[in-house]
């Protein structure tokens, strides 16, 4: 069975990239979030092999989201998704026990190296 | 992949991203301290940085890129919210909305962006983690000092040198290096990095470095756990046979360190104000998880496929009344439920709040205010009301129109409106509600008002009515005189409201959208615009009459009541017919006449429609009624001699046509 991925991102757009990029490597994806909080909820919902977590959002940032997932389950994997400028909420994910970043502007092939390490 | 299928997406998700940073800085500047307002610019623009640069549109992402460092700073309280920066981001925003629908209007860029970042005070850097330094040392071997050499010894195991070399486009290289030494802790003890461990913590390193590790393991457990971190793209690990060739040097502390503390002040600060936003926010009503979007063409088509089955049933429905087949029409009753149902169902789906338009006008009233030097109270009310898409998409330049109206011609200066005694600040309202099956909309202003004086002498100065013509007239004709082409009340062509554009094409447009707009004005009380709108476009309720043998539809929503005139009713005044009804005079209009057929009227009784436009009565004399029916409006585009009184055509139950009448254009002249 394909492993399921839950995306998390503020952005339709980048939600919708993600999600073409999960499928085609051959994952499914579980279910989709717009917020830290949402994801919280899903993640206990649904437990995913893997979230693609956003850092800046509203409600509840991406950070924080990993941190209390990593509460709930503490082998999640996830996937901090950043931007160029971003690398002291990086390390602050990192250490929240994030297994890997990638940064946008997303490239199909980094997203597909992050996925296929941690799910292969 | 292919970008291109997330053109539409992205142009529609930055549309809104523009849209709450718009809103947001307008709350700002009103209300200074409101830092949520500053996170949600912040984010805004944040998002719109990243979508932008993965579409590759690297101007607009730099632009958000720049917006976003100002938005940062006044978030840490580094500079604080005034006119100046907000004007400044405004104008980044508003370069931002050209780039993607109007590229060649953008400023130049480069001077904006520069600006943008001499306000941060930052312009040199351009995006973090971009700045290669080289690496402070290029040599090859490590340099252990006596203790780092003694430990080496020391430790059973052997001593390894691993090259990595990440992938050339890895962005924060550092991290990359520090999930190499994590990955490297539990397999044995690291000695030493070239570049140092503190250089590459600074980013100070090029793809490639070196670690000396002392371990038991095999290269090959080594190999395996490194190779799962990403952006790792080789890895080579060299047994060190001889410590010989480890040179021994004094190390050397890089004087480039200097800054670091200073580095890991702002990255604090950072993190610390990125956990407290937890309010409400605008960007919330984005988030409707359970939403579709629909290109509008579909629901046109769908709407199109709707009114061809109303057209259908209704074609059955006359069969069946000719035929008197009683069963049949009842089988029908259902059916005529469902096709309503589905109508309605369709309708609603094209209805957006009228926000849609409103939401722009904040920024507008706004500018305006500041470039006429003008206090502007903008109360805007009903925004939650719901019209059609189609609409929507067309008020929205007569409205601007009329709010720069208001604006521009209607408030006074501050200092004049003290004078008058009235508040410094003028008041403009902006409202819409519901009124039957119609969408009213009213812009009011406490301004000046209009004054018939002026109107009456630069309508006779323009021409567009003669010295005896205005003698007849109502001050609220005069009035309406500015709805007449060619005329503009201002002498010199502001360069507000100006812009060549006359009320008339705000008229025309109403017409052309089955709507009408009157005015209400007061002579230093203020003026209000009120246009009425129909909820929808396509299907209307009317009376379908005949005039010649032609039917002809009167749309229900002007209609008043419907009588039969007795021909000694009717009296003349001033060669005009006219009825008394319940103390009004109400002109009648011979609909054969207008429409250039044969006028003569034999019958007893002459079936009239009563109708009301802009307050005044009318009476259309038809030939016969033949009921209320619900009618789909097609468009007719070939000119007949009396287009402008048709306004548009409609196909009936019997497969036959009707004209449906513009009534306002009847009843002129």
């Amino acid at each position: 069975m394909a492993k399921k991925i839950l995306i998390v991102d503020d952005a339709q757009f980048m939600r919708t990239m993600l999600k073409k990029l999960v499928e085609e490597n051959g994952y499914e994806v579980a279910d989709e979030a717009v917020n830290g909080e949402e994801a919280v909820k899903k993640y206990k919902e649904q437990s995913p092999d893997l979230v693609t977590m956003d850092i800046t959002m509203p409600k509840m940032d991406g950070i924080e989201a990993t941190r209390e997932i990593m509460d709930i389950d503490s082998d999640a994997n996830v996937i901090v998704c950043s931007a160029m400028g971003q690398k002291p909420m990086v390390v602050e994910s990192l250490e929240a026990g994030a297994k890997d970043f990638i940064v946008k502007p997303i490239k199909p092939k980094k997203v597909k190296e992050a996925l296929n390490n941690i799910l292969e | 992949m292919d970008m291109d299928e997330f053109q539409e997406m992205y142009a529609s998700e930055s549309r809104e991203h523009l849209d709450i940073l718009n809103d947001a800085l307008l709350t700002l500047e009103n209300d200074p301290e409101n830092m949520e307002m500053v996170n949600e610019s912040f984010r805004a623009a944040h998002t719109l940085k990243g979508m932008a640069g993965t579409m590759g549109f690297d101007q607009v992402s730099e632009l958000a890129h720049a917006m976003e460092n100002i938005l940062d700073e006044l978030r840490n309280g580094e500079i604080a919210v005034t006119t100046e920066v907000i004007n400044l981001l405004f104008r980044a925003v508003d370069n931002l909305e050209l780039l993607s629908s109007d590229p060649d209007q953008v400023e130049d860029l480069e001077g904006l962006i520069k600006e943008l970042r001499n306000y941060t005070g930052d312009d040199t850097e351009l995006s973090t983690g971009n700045q290669e330094t080289s690496a402070s040392s290029n040599n090859d071997y490590f340099s252990l000092d006596q203790d780092e050499l003694e430990m080496v010894e020391d430790t059973p195991g052997e001593t390894v040198i691993i090259k990595v070399i990440l992938e050339s486009d890895c962005v924060f290289k550092s991290l990359r290096a520090d999930m190499v030494f994590d990955a490297l802790e539990e397999l044995g003890e690291l000695i030493k990095a070239n570049p140092s461990i503190d250089d590459i913590r600074e980013e100070k390193l090029d793809e490639e470095f070196q670690v000396l590790f002392l371990t038991k393991e095999s290269k090959e457990t080594l190999s395996d756990a490194l190779s799962n971190i990403s952006e790792v793209d080789t890895i080579e690990i060299e047994v060190v046979e001889d410590l010989d060739d480890l040179s021994i040097q004094q190390e050397s502390t890089g004087a480039e360190q200097e800054d670091e503390s200073t580095i890991d002040g702002a990255k604090d600060k950072d993190s610390k104000s990125k956990k407290k936003s937890k309010t409400q926010s605008l960007s919330s009503r984005l988030r409707s998880s359970s939403t579709i979007k629909v290109d509008v063409d579909r629901l046109d088509s769908l709407m199109n496929l709707v009114a061809e089955l109303v057209i259908k049933r209704t074609q059955v429905e006359s069969v069946a009344r000719s035929y008197d087949l009683d069963d049949l029409e009842k089988k029908l009753k259902p059916l005529s439920k469902v096709t309503t149902d589905l109508q309605d169902a369709v309708m609603e789906m094209r209805m957006v709040p009228i926000s849609m338009v409103f939401n722009r006008f904040p920024r507008l009233v706004r500018d305006l205010a500041q470039d006429l030097e003008k206090d502007i109270n903008l109360k805007i009310e009903g925004e939650e009301t719901e019209l059609d898409r189609t609409i929507i998409d067309e008020i929205g330049d007569p409205l601007v129109h009329l709010i720069r109206n208001s604006i521009d011609h209607g408030i006074e200066p501050p200092a004049e409106r003290e004078e008058k005694d009235k508040p410094r600040e003028g008041l403009v309202k902006l409202s819409a509600f519901h009124e039957g099956n119609n969408v009213v909309i009213q812009i009011e202003d406490d301004g000046a008002g209009i004054d018939p004086d002026v109107i009456e002498e630069k309508a006779i100065d323009k021409g567009v009515a003669s010295p005896s013509e205005i003698e007849n007239m109502s001050d609220q004709e005069i009035i309406n005189l500015i709805f007449a082409p060619g005329f503009s009340t201002n002498e010199e062509v502001s360069d507000v409201s100006g812009r060549g554009v006359g009320m008339d094409v705000v008229k025309n447009k109403l017409d052309s959208l089955n709507g009408s707009i009157d005015i209400k004005s007061e002579v230093g009380k203020g003026s209000t615009f009120t246009m009425k709108l129909p909820l929808t476009l396509s299907i209307i309720q009317g009376f379908l009459t005949t005039v010649a043998d032609q039917k002809y539809v009167i749309p229900l929503e002007s209609i008043q009541e419907i009588v039969d005139v007795q021909p000694e009713d009717i009296q003349t005044i001033r060669q005009e017919q006219v009825i008394h009804r319940r103390g009004s005079v109400i002109p009648l209009i011979s609909l054969r006449n207008k429409l250039g057929k044969e006028d003569d009227f034999e019958e007893e009784e002459i079936s009239t429609v009563i109708v009301e436009i802009a307050n005044d009565y009318y009476g259309l004399m038809v030939d016969s009624i033949i009921g209320q029916q619900e009618v789909v409006i097609k468009r007719i585009n070939d000119l007949s001699e009396n287009i402008e009184k048709i306004a548009g055509g409609a196909i009936l139950g019997d497969g036959s046509i009707a004209l449906i009448l513009n009534v306002e254009e009847i009843t002129i002249g």
